[in-house]
């Protein structure tokens, strides 16, 4: 990629030893660190808990002092404070001002961005409509519940129209519907060619909208590399047809096992999922206006967050690299319940509680093809994906290393 | 000939160096300029009206030309006509310029600055001051100051009603001054909790320079400081005038007492010294001395030493009045009003050597000189001895020169040869006259002034605490500043004693570095405290004031605050202080 424009996020070396009192090296929270973060990548940062991410992304803002290696961010140091300006940030945890109201806490930070008062105010507005809390921007920020918090989290970190947006752990504390807006969001800022860095210990958060990905164990680099390029498994397939009879799938059986010489690993019918059953029956209820302290149905992206148009040198490298460059995956709103399936609400509940029914708990999982549509991204059982993604990272440590 | 080749070259030279050298500092104080004005917001001013390019238009070639007339005259043979005529011209034009453009520059960076860093700050400071009123924080302070000043109305003082307002006063503005202290010391929470509670991590990845934001921190807390101030000093003005004063009093000279001698401003002068009458006596004695030999005795003899001893003899003789004896003070520039229904106070201490102290001083007091044509005025006295005592006379006893001559005898009957009953003026408060200068409203405002000063003060102190420690030590940091600071007064006395007469050698060595560090680090709130200045009618100056703004706030706070910032800015916000 060393055609393209100059790096948002770039770090060489990049570590950090927390010391005690006594100046003691008690932990080397991030070793050896390099990234380069690409202006409109969607960039995942993954790790277990405690595997140096939030330090990492700590560093990239200033707010802690690697103890070696060096770190730019826009070209410029990490504490250089016209920086961050072009900044949005979400911390892993909302830290709110529990006096403050919703309305007062997003017009502190806009009034820390020097942007005037009527801007200021239509950008609150727009704001507190997409992650739907206009109507509670008047009650204070520590009645809150968590998720809550969050979304105004998210709509501080957007305040400024950022080009880049640093989430640390952007879906914790979130219902589905915050989590899916929130990856809603990220598709259509990456869009708009912001450039976002996420990190998250949530594999289907990551998997789903990020383009890039470095996995972080015990502060070090494990893999890195495309999601894509990481998680397609080359020796398999997947076919989804209408509901087959008992008789041909056989047949297909056959067919594979004469034709291939391959066995056929799991034959099941896709359950419809809990995110989409509970989307629906929140949306309905929203239909329906029924009163809540909560959050209501959720806006769209404020137009305000511009879209940054390419330079001249940027779309002939684009041009350039179309063929090679992999290609966005389009997301789309989902409908509430895919028209295909509808079913009683109890059905689905009942499929819910119940044990899973087909394929043995032991089965391997169903593995996602090479390119997919953002309908089977939608479709696909989070579990099954976490699985999946788990799968793929202890299967190719060593082939993703030197990426 | 080569000789003078080479110093028109060092003349070409500097010049050359010089011409270089403004116009680089010039252009980068002008660039640093353009470059706020771009920030803040004037680009499209500065792109159609350009005056800064016409300026620098016109600056260069200035400059060239200048450097260029420089070249030419430091050779002498090949000088021109037009530079003879013009260069002194050229000179003073592009001074005039490059004067323009600095004065600009130096002028309006400064002020761009502020008009930029203003909107931040400003947050910062709200933000806090939100913080206090909605965290309940300042209400309960407020409900503490309303609770003592009702308390302070309920004080009875000595019975009358001039006694009831000093108590008043004294107690309304203590508790004042300490729950303010309190109050800013505890708000410096503010930076605590949010580096605990971690919102700093928000904080910092906005546009927001770090000084910018302990600069807003500070400001926030000294805001509500004056509006609190404010709001107390109004407070305290109406209770005394419009509550307190219109008790009726016990008799005309609680009135008189309440009118002359505490709701007013009072300036007090002390007496003068006569010094030329002391040098030459003690010229005089020293002779004498000499004379008869008395210093013969001496290895060496050091005349300066000998008349500072005879000097301080002479002193404490003049000072002290046996019985029977006159002594005449002269007092100047008393600058009050000349009247007869005006009254000023004579103010002394009555203090005899060797006196029961149980027993009654008689005195006897002559205000006024008819030799400069002003009226006299007699007053006989029995007053307790140890304590101030007070005696009013009318104003016109005051010469037309702004003198005033006061006339002491010493008139005690009750003496023996046991008791020679001398009376004894120590010091320069033992005998002062006091008159009026302002008001009592101007006096409190003056006594806020200064107590905001020291608000100032603790709040950067108890910031840069913050910045270091969490909440609680440094809380209790900022409290063993702010109690160090009211009892430095004490403390001085203690460890002065200490390292004189306790007398050990280590004592000896520590406490007088350990005093010096004191007084470098903790100033004396003592020395800005004017509440019992005011209480007492007495006229808190405009340069004392001015000393503590000077003090306290230009050198104490910016020390403390840059410090702050120094720290700050070194820390990592993310780490946790526990």
């Amino acid at each position: 990629m060393s055609h393209q424009a100059l790096p948002v996020i770039q770090t060489a070396g990049l570590t950090k030893v927390f010391k005690d009192f006594w100046r003691r090296a008690r932990v080397e929270a991030v070793k050896d660190l390099n990234l380069e973060i690409h202006p409109g990548e969607v960039f995942g940062l993954l790790g277990p808990n405690g595997s140096g991410k939030s330090t990492a992304i700590k560093m990239l803002l200033g707010l802690l002092y690697p103890t070696r290696g060096r770190i730019s961010v826009f070209g410029k140091a990490p504490t250089d404070v016209a920086v961050k300006s072009r900044i949005g940030f979400l911390p892993e945890d909302s830290y709110l001002y529990r006096f403050l109201n919703a309305g007062e806490t997003l017009d502190y930070y806009a009034r820390l961005f020097r942007q005037p008062g009527a801007i200021r105010q239509e950008r609150i507005d727009r704001l507190l409509d997409m992650v739907g809390l206009r109507h509670e921007a008047k009650r204070r920020v520590g009645e809150y519940s968590k998720g809550m918090a969050r979304r105004i989290g998210l709509a501080q970190a957007l305040i400024n129209d950022p080009e880049l947006l640093i989430l640390d752990e952007p879906t914790a504390g979130m219902d589905p519907i915050g989590t899916r807006q929130i990856k809603d969001v990220i598709r259509d800022l990456g869009k708009r060619g912001k450039t976002i860095l996420l990190s998250s210990h949530l594999l289907a958060d990551v998997e789903d909208v990020c383009d890039r990905v470095v996995i972080l164990y015990g502060g070090q680099q494990r893999a890195a590399g495309s999601t894509k390029e990481l998680l397609s498994q080359q020796d398999r397939t997947r076919i989804t047809t209408e509901r087959l009879s008992p008789d041909t799938v056989e047949q297909v059986r056959d067919l594979v096992r004469t034709r291939e010489g391959k066995q056929i690993l799991d034959v099941s019918s896709p359950s419809d999922k809990l995110e989409t059953f509970f989307l629906r029956i929140v949306q309905e209820a929203q239909a329906a206006n029924i009163r809540t302290s909560g959050v209501r149905a959720a806006g769209e992206l404020p137009e305000f967050l511009s879209r940054l148009e390419p330079s001249g040198a940027e779309v002939i490298d684009s041009l350039v690299s179309a063929a090679r460059a992999p290609q966005k995956v389009e997301p789309k709103q989902v409908p509430p319940a895919p028209p295909a399936r509808r079913e009683p609400s109890c059905e689905v509940i009942d499929q819910l509680t119940a044990p899973k029914k087909p394929g043995p708990p032991a089965a391997p999982s169903p593995q996602a093809p090479p390119a997919r549509t953002p309908e089977e991204t939608e479709k696909r059982e989070p579990v099954d994906a976490d699985r999946s993604v788990i799968d793929a990272l202890v299967r190719k440590p060593d082939k993703s290393n030197d990426g | 000939m080569g000789e003078v080749l080479t110093v028109d070259l060092l003349r070409v030279m500097s010049a050359l160096l010089i011409a270089g050298i403004s116009l680089l500092a010039v252009a980068a104080l002008l660039g640093r300029f353009l470059r706020l004005l771009d920030r803040a917001g004037f680009r499209r001013f500065w792109t159609r009206a350009s005056p800064f390019k016409i300026a620098l238009v016109v600056l260069l070639p200035l400059l060239l030309i200048v450097a260029a007339a420089g070249v030419i005259t430091s050779f002498e043979r090949t000088r021109l006509w037009f530079v003879d005529l013009f260069l002194f011209e050229l000179a003073l034009v592009w001074a005039a310029l490059v004067g323009l453009a600095l004065l600009l520059v130096v002028v309006g960076t400064p002020a761009l600055a502020v008009r930029l860093s203003l909107p931040r700050i400003w947050a910062v400071a709200r933000q806090t001051l939100a913080e206090a009123i909605r965290m309940k924080i300042a209400v309960f302070f407020i409900v503490l100051m309303l609770l003592g000043f009702w308390g302070a109305t309920r004080t009875q003082g000595d019975g009358s009603v001039s006694g009831r307002v000093q108590s008043f006063l004294v107690y309304s503005l203590t508790s004042l001054g300490v729950l303010l202290s309190l109050l800013s010391i505890f708000l410096s929470r503010s930076l605590s909790e949010e580096l605990v509670h971690r919102q700093i991590l928000m904080l910092m990845a906005k546009p927001l320079p770090r000084w910018q934001y302990l600069l807003g921190k500070w400001l926030g807390v000294v805001l509500l400081d004056a509006v609190l101030l404010t709001l107390a000093g109004a407070g305290i003005h109406l209770t005394v005038t419009r509550y307190l004063a219109r008790q009726p009093p016990l008799n005309e000279y609680d009135a008189g007492r309440l009118r002359n001698e505490v709701l007013t401003a009072r300036y007090a002068a002390p007496f003068e010294v006569p010094r030329d009458e002391f040098k030459q006596e003690v010229d005089r004695l020293y002779a004498w001395n000499l004379e008869e030999g008395i210093y013969d005795q001496r290895v060496e003899l050091d005349p300066q030493a000998e008349k500072e001893l005879l000097r301080k003899y002479v002193d404490a003789r003049w000072r002290n009045v046996p019985l029977g004896d006159t002594r005449v003070f002269e007092f100047k520039n008393i600058l009050c009003e000349r009247r007869a229904d005006l009254w000023l106070q004579v103010r002394y201490k009555a203090q005899a050597n060797a006196y029961p102290p149980d027993e009654i001083l008689r005195t006897r007091w002559l205000a006024g000189n008819p030799e400069k044509g002003t009226r006299l005025y007699l007053e006989d006295r029995q007053d307790v001895f140890g304590r101030y005592h007070t005696i009013p006379f009318p104003t016109d006893a005051v010469a037309e020169d702004r003198t005033l001559t006061i006339t002491f005898q010493n008139w005690n009957h009750g003496s023996t040869d046991q008791f020679p009953n001398i009376h004894a003026f120590e010091g320069d408060r033992g005998l002062e006259v006091l008159f009026k200068v302002g008001t009592f409203g101007g006096n409190l405002v003056r006594l806020l002034a200064l107590m905001q000063c020291k608000l100032m003060f603790l709040t950067a102190v108890a910031l840069l605490f913050a910045t270091v420690f969490s909440f609680p030590v440094a809380c209790l940091c900022s409290l063993t500043v702010y109690v160090l600071a009211t009892v430095r007064g004490f403390l001085d006395d203690a460890i002065g004693f200490l390292s004189s007469e306790g007398a050990s050698g280590l004592y000896k060595m520590v406490f007088p570095w350990l005093l010096k560090g004191l007084y470098l680090l903790i100033p004396d709130f003592a020395s800005y405290s004017a509440t019992e200045m005011v209480a007492d009618g007495q006229n808190v100056t405009l340069k004392w004031v001015l000393q503590a703004v000077l003090l306290l706030v230009v050198i104490g706070t910016t020390l403390a605050a840059l410090l702050a910032c120094i720290l700050f800015h070194r820390r990592e916000v993310s780490e946790v202080s526990v």
